[in-house]
C-alpha cells in the first residue's frame, strides 16, 4: 500500500482529520482504522465501510457530542427536565424494572377481555342520565317529609269511613243544582235588613207602650176639662180659694243620747253613743274646755277649717231625720273632750 | 276589746270595736278621715269614750282591802 506524504487531509471546511489515503481500495481512511489494519492485517472490506460508516457518524454528529453525558451520570425519570442522553436511559432502565411481569400481564388481560364486550353505556346517555338523576333530587328536595306524610295519613285514616257514597253527591249535586240561579240576597242587603229588624220594637216593648197609653186615655177621661181648669186658676190667683196647710215641724221624737267625746287631731265622727244615731233631728256639741277651740264639718274638716267652737262654747245643729249625714270635728291643738246631745 | 278597720271610698277609714272578748254585749262604730294609721291611733281615743259613756256596763274591778293598822 503506497503511502502518500500528507497523512492529514483537511475536510470542506478545511479541518485537517486523521485520514489516509487507500489505493486498495480507492478511498481514504481514518487513522483508527489504519491501526485495526496494522495490527490484525485481516481487514475486510466490510469491516472498512462499517468502520467508515461510523467514522462518519461520529463526524456528522461531532458538536452534540456533550449531550451524550457520562457513565456517572444520574438517572433521569422525569422527561420534562433537561438531561443527558446517559441519564435518560438510565432513567428508561429504571422505569422498565418497575414493569410487571408477563403473568401480571396476563392477568390483566383477562380482566380486560372480561370487561370487554360489556354494554356500558356511552357519554352521551351518562350525561342524559345524570339530568334525569339532577331533576329527581330537586324534587326530592321540596318532596313532603315523613313526618308530613304521616300527618296526611292520619287525617286520611280519620276520614275513612265518613266519605258520602256517590248516591249522596249525587243527590246533594241535584239539591245545589236547583239552588243555583235563584235570586238570593247579597251579604250587604242582608245587613241592612238586619240593621232594620233591630230597630224594631219587640212585641214586648209595644206591649209596655200600649199600657202606658192605655193609662194615659184613662186619666185622660178623667181630667178636669178646660172650663174646671179656668175656675181653679181663678180662685188661686183672686185669693178666694182657702188653703189647709198639713205637715210637722221637725221634734224630738225619742230619747236623746248623750255622752263625750274625745276631740284629738284626727277628724273624728261626732256623737254621744256608740255610732251616729239613727234619725237623728239634733245635734249639740258643748266644748268644755276652757282654752282650746275646735272645728266642725264634712270629713275634709282641718284645724284652719269648718265651723270653729271656741272654750265653752256650744254648738247646735238642726239634723235632718231622713238624711244620715256625719258631722266630723277635729282639734286645733291637743285633745280636749267635748259633751254631745244627740236627739 | 276587739276592733275592726274597713276603708272608705270616701277617704275615710271605718272603726268598729266589739266587747265580747270581755264579756260586755257592746259594739261601737265610728269614722275618721285619713287611712289605715290614722284609724288605728284614733282606736285607743275611742275605745276610751266607749269605757267612759258605758261604764255602767264594765265590771267595776274589787277595791283593795285596807291594810289593818296596829293599835
Amino acid at each position: 500500500m503506497a503511502t502518500f506524504p500528507e497523512n492529514l487531509n483537511q475536510d470542506a471546511s478545511t479541518i485537517k482529520t486523521p485520514a489516509v489515503y487507500d489505493s486498495v481500495i480507492k478511498q481514504w481512511l481514518m487513522f483508527s482504522q489504519l491501526l485495526i489494519l496494522n495490527n490484525s492485517g485481516q481487514v475486510t472490506k466490510a469491516q472498512l465501510d462499517a468502520f467508515n460508516r461510523f467514522a462518519a457518524t461520529v463526524y456528522a454528529i461531532d458538536g452534540g457530542i456533550d449531550s451524550l453525558g457520562a457513565r456517572a451520570d444520574a438517572a433521569q425519570t422525569d422527561p420534562t427536565k433537561a438531561a443527558t442522553a446517559i441519564a435518560i436511559l438510565k432513567g428508561l432502565l429504571q422505569h422498565s424494572l418497575g414493569l410487571g411481569t408477563d403473568a401480571t400481564l396476563q392477568d390483566i388481560k383477562a380482566a380486560l377481555g372480561v370487561l370487554n364486550g360489556k354494554d356500558y353505556a356511552t357519554q352521551t346517555t351518562l350525561a342524559e342520565a345524570k339530568e334525569v338523576l339532577d331533576a329527581i333530587k330537586t324534587a326530592a328536595a321540596t318532596a313532603a317529609t315523613e313526618a308530613t306524610l304521616a300527618a296526611v295519613k292520619a287525617v286520611l285514616d280519620s276520614l275513612d269511613g265518613k266519605v258520602a257514597t256517590d248516591a249522596k253527591l249525587e243527590a246533594a249535586r241535584a239539591l245545589l243544582a236547583s239552588l243555583d240561579g235563584k235570586d238570593y240576597a247579597t251579604q250587604t242587603t242582608l245587613a241592612a235588613v238586619l240593621a232594620k229588624l233591630a230597630d224594631l220594637a219587640t212585641a214586648a216593648k209595644q206591649d209596655d207602650a200600649k199600657a202606658v197609653l192605655d193609662a194615659i186615655k184613662t186619666s185622660a177621661a178623667a181630667a178636669a176639662t178646660e172650663a174646671t181648669l179656668a175656675a181653679v186658676k181663678t180662685a188661686l190667683t183672686d185669693g178666694s180659694q182657702k188653703v189647709q196647710l198639713s205637715g210637722s215641724k221637725v221634734r224630738i221624737a225619742s230619747a236623746p243620747a248623750t255622752g263625750v267625746k274625745t276631740v284629738t287631731g284626727t277628724a273624728a265622727e261626732v256623737f254621744a253613743g256608740t255610732s251616729r244615731k239613727p234619725g237623728r233631728s239634733r245635734l249639740e256639741i258643748a266644748n268644755r274646755h276652757p282654752a282650746l277651740a275646735i272645728r266642725v264639718g264634712p270629713a275634709g274638716v282641718t284645724d284652719t277649717t269648718g265651723r270653729s267652737v271656741g272654750p265653752l262654747a256650744t254648738l247646735a245643729l238642726d239634723m235632718d231625720p231622713m238624711s244620715d249625714v256625719p258631722i266630723y270635728a277635729v282639734s286645733e291643738a291637743g285633745a280636749l273632750t267635748v259633751e254631745v246631745f244627740e236627739a | 276589746m276587739i276592733y275592726e278597720l274597713s276603708p272608705q271610698a270616701d277617704s275615710t277609714t271605718r272603726i268598729s270595736v266589739d266587747y265580747r272578748d270581755e264579756g260586755v254585749a257592746l259594739q261601737g262604730t265610728t269614722h275618721v278621715a285619713g287611712d289605715g294609721d290614722a284609724a288605728r291611733a284614733y282606736v285607743a281615743v275611742f275605745d276610751r269614750d266607749l269605757r267612759m259613756n258605758y261604764k255602767r256596763l264594765f265590771p267595776t274591778p274589787p277595791a283593795p282591802e285596807p291594810e289593818e293598822v296596829e293599835m
